[in-house]
C-alpha cells in the first residue's frame, strides 16, 4: 500500500512531507530528551530488522495465499511511539531509495499512512488500553489484532484520500474505497496475526523487552495536543489542495496565470526587439497550457477538447528520440577516451 | 601508547538473575605480553572480558589497568587505553565504510581531521586493508572483516588488546595471517580462544578457566601438554602437543 | 511473493554502483539530492492528460545514465517490480474517463490520456529515484540530508539501518531456505512457526543492537556521531544543479515537444 510518486501531487506530497517532517522532529525531541544513546542503535538494528522481517512469507490460513509483516505496530509496541516512528521511516526510506517501494515525493504520505496511523493512532489509543499489562495472552492478541486492523485501515483510507486530493487519475472516490479498504482488512488480519504472534514469542522468551519501563509510554496529556497538530496540518493540507484541486491542479494553476503575463510580454515586444528573440519566439510560439492551444477563450475544467495537437504528439516523439541520442552520445564520449566508469576498488 | 599491564583481584561477578558466573577470580597480565584464556563454553571467558572493558561492573574485586584501578569515574580514561575487538566482526563495524569505522574512535577522541587520518591510515596499513578503506563492511570476507575489526581499536592506539576468539570461522589463510599480525604488535593482549593451537603459538602465558574460576595458569606450553588438566576442563590437548598415535613421540617444540 | 535473497542482490546491486566515479558519481551528494527533489516535484506538478509535455524530461534520465555509466538493465528489474500495481490503477482511467479528447488527427477516450501521464510519470520518479542512490550512494544521501537540516539522530538512524538491512536480509535468506528445506515444499511459513521464526531474529537483533552499542562505546561514543568533513560544494556542482534546475524550469514552462513538432513541421515543409 505504499504510495507512488506518479500518484502524488506536489501540494499533496508537500503538506504529507510537513506533517511528517513535524512529526519526526517531534519524536526526535522526545527519544533524545529521555532515553540514553543506546536508542540510536536499537531504532536503526530494529528498522534493518522489520525491513528484513517483511520478506518472511507465510500462509494465511484458510486460502492459497501468503501474507507478510508490516511492522509500524511492532516497533511502537518495541521502541515506543517515537522511536517507533522514526524507526519506521528509517524503514521506509530504505524501501523508496534502494527498492523504488514507495517515492521520494510520496514519501511524506508513506510515513504517516504506515507510520503515524500505527504509532501514534493505534498503538497508544488502541493497543496500550486493551492490552494492558501483557498478563492476559488473549487480551494481548486481541489488542494487537484491532490495533492492526484499525491502523492498516486508517492507512488505507489515508492512500484513498492522498490519491484523491492530488488529482492524477480520476478513479470515482467510492469505488477506490470499495477497492482499498476490503483488502487492507485482510492485510490487516494478516498484521495483527504476526505482530500478535511476534510480541507472544518475546513475551514468553525474554519479558523484560517488552516491561513498561523498556519502552517511552505516551502520557495522557500530550497525545492530545500531538493529536492536535496533526489535525491542524492536515486541515490545512485537504483545504488547501481542495482548493487547487478545483483549479487546473496546483502549481499548474499558478503558472498558468504566469505564463498568461510571459506571453503578453512577448507579443507585445516580438516586433520591436532584436532578431535573436524573434526567432526564439517563433521556435516556441506558445507555452502549452491548456488555454493556449483550444479555441475557446475560457476552457473549463476538466476541458473536454483539452487534447494534444499534433505536433504536441511529434514533438513529444522526438523529445524522447532526442534524450535518447544524447544520453547514446554522452555514453560513446565517455567509451572512447578512456575505460571510465569502472570503480576504483 | 606504551603497553599496559592488567590486573583482576579477586573479581567476583553474577548476572541479575542471581546466575553466579565468577566466583574470586585473579589474574594477571605483565606488560608488553600475551595472555591466552581458554575454558570450555560457560566457563566465563566471555564474561571476563565484558569486565575488563568495563560493559559489566564485577559485584566485588578491582581490576587495574595500566596502573589504573577501573571504576564508572574513569571508565573513558580506561577505555582509551583498551582495544576490544568483539567475536563479531559485524558487530564492531558498523558505519557505511570501513575508513569511517576506523576513525570513528580517533574521530570521538576529538582529534583534528590531519590527525583522524594518519591514524586511520596508519592502522589500515598495519593490517593490510589499505585497499579496502571505502569498502562498505559487508562487503568484505570474513578475514578481511577480522582485520577491519582490529584497524577499528588500532587506530585508537590502546595499550591493551583484548580480543573475543579471534580466529573463530576464518579459513585457514586468514588465520595465518591473523596469527602474524597479533605477534608483530607490541600490545599487551588478552586473547580468549578456543584455538588452542593460536594460544600455544601466539601466547607464552595461558590461563584455563572453569566454573568461573582459574584452574591453571601458567606457561602455555606446559598447560596445553598436560593432557589430565585439559582433559578436566572440557579441553583437548592441541594436536601439535599430542603424542603421535603410532609411535607415541611427542613433536619437539 | 517476496523473495529475500533477490532483494538482498538488488541491494548490493545499488550499493556497488554507488561506489563507482563518474562526472555524476563526483558531484556534492547535496547536488545530486537538490536535482532529484526537483525533478521530482517538476513531474508531479504536471497535469492530469498531459503526456507530450512531459517526454523532453527524459533528457535527464538518459544523460545521467550514459554518464554515470548504469546499465539499464537494473533499472528495468525495479520498474518491473514496481509498475503492476500503479498500472493496475492507471489502466482503470480509459474506463472511468470515457470522455473523448482529441489527440492530432485522432479522436480517443480522455483515459487514455491519463493512463499514458501515468506511465511516464511513474518511469520517471522510479529512474529518478534508482538514480539518485545509485549515483549519490546512501552515504551521499545522508549527507545531503545532513546539509538540508535533518537532524543528525535521524540521519544516523536510517545510515544503521542501511547498514544492517543487508546482515539481516543474509540471515533471512538462510533462515527461510532452512525452512523450505524441512517444509515439504510448501510456500510460504506456517503460523505455528512464525512466532518463533520472527520472534527469534528479533532477539538476535535486539541482541545485536546492544553488542553494537558496545561497540560504540568502547570506542568513545557520547551520544554523538561524529562523522568526516563532507567535501566542499564546487563551482562544477553549482553548474550541475543550475543546468538541470534550469531545463526542468524550460520543460515546465514552455511546451518542448510542440515547439520541436512545429519545427519538425517546418523542416518538412508543412507536410504536418
Amino acid at each position: 500500500m505504499h504510495m507512488a510518486d506518479a500518484l502524488v501531487s506536489p501540494d499533496v506530497g508537500g503538506v504529507l512531507w510537513a506533517a511528517t517532517l513535524g512529526l519526526g522532529a517531534y519524536s526526535i525531541r522526545k527519544v533524545t530528551a529521555g532515553v540514553d544513546d543506546k536508542k540510536i542503535t536499537l531504532m536503526g538494528v530494529m528498522a534493518a530488522f522489520v525491513f528484513a522481517a517483511q520478506m518472511v512469507n507465510f500462509t494465511i490460513p484458510g486460502t492459497g495465499s501468503s501474507g507478510h509483516l508490516g511492522g509500524g505496530l511492532l516497533l511502537a509496541a518495541l521502541l515506543g511511539p517515537y522511536a517507533g516512528f522514526l524507526a519506521m521511516g528509517s524503514v521506509l526510506a530504505i524501501q523508496a531509495l534502494c527498492f523504488a517501494d514507495g517515492g521520494l515525493l510520496a514519501y511524506g504520505c508513506n510515513v504517516f499512512n504506515l507510520g503515524f496511523f500505527t504509532c501514534f493512532l493505534a498503538y497508544p489509543l488502541i493497543y496500550q488500553p486493551i492490552a494492558g499489562d501483557g498478563s492476559s495472552k488473549t487480551k494481548s492478541f486481541i489488542a494487537a489484532m484491532v490495533a492492526a486492523v484499525v491502523g492498516l485501515q486508517a492507512g488505507a483510507f489515508g492512500v484513498v484520500i492522498e490519491t484523491m486530493l492530488s488529482g492524477k487519475t480520476e478513479l470515482p472516490f467510492g469505488a477506490f474505497v470499495a477497492l482499498m479498504q476490503p483488502i487492507h482488512l485482510a492485510i490487516g488480519v494478516v498484521e495483527g496475526f504476526v505482530t500478535a504472534a511476534v510480541l507472544a514469542y518475546v513475551r514468553s522468551a525474554s519479558p523484560e523487552l517488552l516491561a513498561p519501563g523498556a519502552t517511552v509510554a505516551v502520557s495522557s496529556a500530550r497525545p492530545k495536543a500531538l493529536l492536535g497538530l496533526i489535525l491542524a496540518t492536515l486541515v490545512v493540507g485537504i483545504g488547501l489542495s481542495w482548493f487547487a484541486s478545483t483549479d487546473p491542479d496546483g502549481l499548474e494553476w499558478s503558472m498558468e496565470k504566469v505564463s498568461g503575463m510571459a506571453e503578453l510580454e512577448v507579443e507585445g515586444g516580438a516586433h520591436e526587439t532584436a532578431a535573436g528573440i524573434q526567432a526564439v519566439t517563433a521556435f516556441l510560439p506558445d507555452y502549452g497550457f491548456k488555454s493556449a492551444e483550444t479555441e475557446e477563450a475560457e476552457p473549463s475544467w476538466p476541458a473536454i477538447d483539452a487534447g494534444t495537437s499534433l505536433s504536441g504528439v511529434v514533438g513529444g516523439v522526438l523529445a524522447l528520440g532526442l534524450s535518447a541520442l544524447a544520453g547514446l552520445a554522452a555514453f560513446g564520449l565517455r567509451r572512447k577516451p578512456r575505460p571510465a566508469g569502472t570503480g576504483k576498488a | 601508547m606504551n603497553a599496559c599491564g592488567l590486573d583482576l583481584n579477586a573479581i567476583r561477578f553474577s548476572y541479575p538473575d542471581g546466575r553466579p558466573v565468577l566466583g574470586g577470580l585473579s589474574l594477571s597480565l605483565k606488560p608488553g605480553s600475551k595472555l591466552a584464556l581458554v575454558g570450555a563454553n560457560g566457563s566465563g571467558k566471555s564474561t571476563l572480558l565484558g569486565l575488563v572493558a568495563g560493559l559489566l561492573q564485577p559485584q566485588s574485586g578491582s581490576i587495574d589497568i595500566g596502573g589504573l584501578t577501573l571504576c564508572k569515574r574513569n571508565l573513558k580514561e580506561a577505555r582509551q587505553r583498551i582495544g576490544f575487538v568483539f567475536q563479531d566482526p559485524d558487530d564492531q563495524l558498523f558505519t557505511g565504510s570501513v575508513y569511517d569505522d576506523v576513525a570513528f574512535g580517533p574521530r570521538n577522541g576529538g582529534l583534528d581531521q590531519a590527525a583522524v587520518r594518519e591514524r586511520a591510515d596508519a592502522a589500515l596499513s598495519t593490517v593490510g586493508i589499505a585497499d579496502l578503506a571505502d569498502r562498505p563492511p559487508f562487503r568484505l570476507s570474513g578475514g578481511e572483516k577480522r582485520m577491519a575489526a582490529i584497524a577499528t581499536v588500532l587506530s585508537m592506539d590502546p595499550g591493551l588488546l583484548v580480543l573475543d576468539e579471534p580466529s573463530a570461522a576464518l579459513d585457514p589463510k586468514a588465520r595465518r595471517r591473523l596469527i602474524s599480525l597479533l605477534s608483530s604488535l607490541s600490545q599487551s593482549m588478552l586473547i580468549a580462544t578456543h584455538d588452542l593451537e593460536l594460544a600455544l603459538e601466539l601466547c607464552d602465558e595461558t590461563a584455563i578457566l572453569f566454573g568461573g574460576a582459574v584452574e591453571a595458569a601458567g606457561r602455555s606450553k606446559d598447560l596445553l601438554a598436560d593432557e589430565g588438566l585439559l582433559d578436566r576442563c572440557g579441553l583437548e590437548a592441541p594436536l601439535s602437543v599430542r603424542a603421535c598415535p603410532v609411535c607415541g613421540k611427542r613433536a619437539a617444540r | 511473493m517476496r523473495d529475500p535473497s533477490r532483494t538482498l542482490a538488488a541491494f548490493y546491486t545499488v550499493d556497488e554502483l554507488s561506489r563507482r566515479h563518474s562526472p555524476v558519481h563526483d558531484r556534492h551528494p547535496l547536488a545530486l539530492s537538490a536535482t532529484t527533489a526537483a525533478f521530482m516535484v517538476v513531474i508531479a506538478s504536471f497535469g492530469r492528460r498531459e503526456v507530450s509535455t512531459i517526454l523532453p524530461l527524459f533528457l535527464y534520465p538518459c544523460l545521467t545514465l550514459a554518464l554515470a555509466d548504469v546499465r539499464p538493465a537494473e533499472l528495468f528489474r525495479r520498474l518491473a517490480s514496481v509498475a503492476p500495481l500503479i498500472l493496475a490503477i492507471a489502466a482503470l482511467s480509459p474506463v472511468f474517463e470515457t470522455a473523448p479528447v482529441r489527440v492530432g488527427p485522432w479522436t480517443i477516450a480522455g483515459g487514455w490520456l491519463s493512463f499514458g501521464s501515468l506511465v511516464v510519470k511513474l518511469t520517471l520518479t522510479v529512474t529518478a529515484a534508482f538514480l539518485l542512490v545509485a549515483t549519490a550512494g546512501m552515504g551521499g544521501v545522508a549527507r545531503g540530508l545532513r546539509a538540508a537540516g535533518v537532524p543528525r539522530l535521524a540521519v544516523v538512524v536510517l545510515q544503521m539501518t542501511y547498514r544492517y538491512v543487508a546482515l539481516l536480509l543474509a540471515e533471512v535468506t538462510t533462515m527461510t531456505r532452512a525452512h523450505e528445506l524441512r517444509s515439504g515444499g510448501r510456500r510460504g511459513v506456517d503460523r505455528s512457526v512464525l512466532g518463533p521464526m520472527i520472534g527469534g531474529l528479533l532477539l538476535r537483533s535486539y541482541d545485536r543492537a546492544g553488542r553494537v552499542y558496545d561497540a560504540m562505546s568502547l570506542r568513545g561514543f557520547d551520544g554523538e556521531y561524529r562523522v568526516g568533513q563532507a567535501s566542499r560544494f564546487g563551482v562544477p556542482d553549482t553548474l550541475y544543479c543550475l543546468a538541470w534546475l534550469g531545463y526542468f524550469a524550460i520543460v515546465r514552462l514552455v511546451d518542448l515537444a510542440e515547439a520541436l513538432g512545429r519545427i519538425a513541421n517546418r523542416l518538412a515543409g508543412g507536410m504536418l
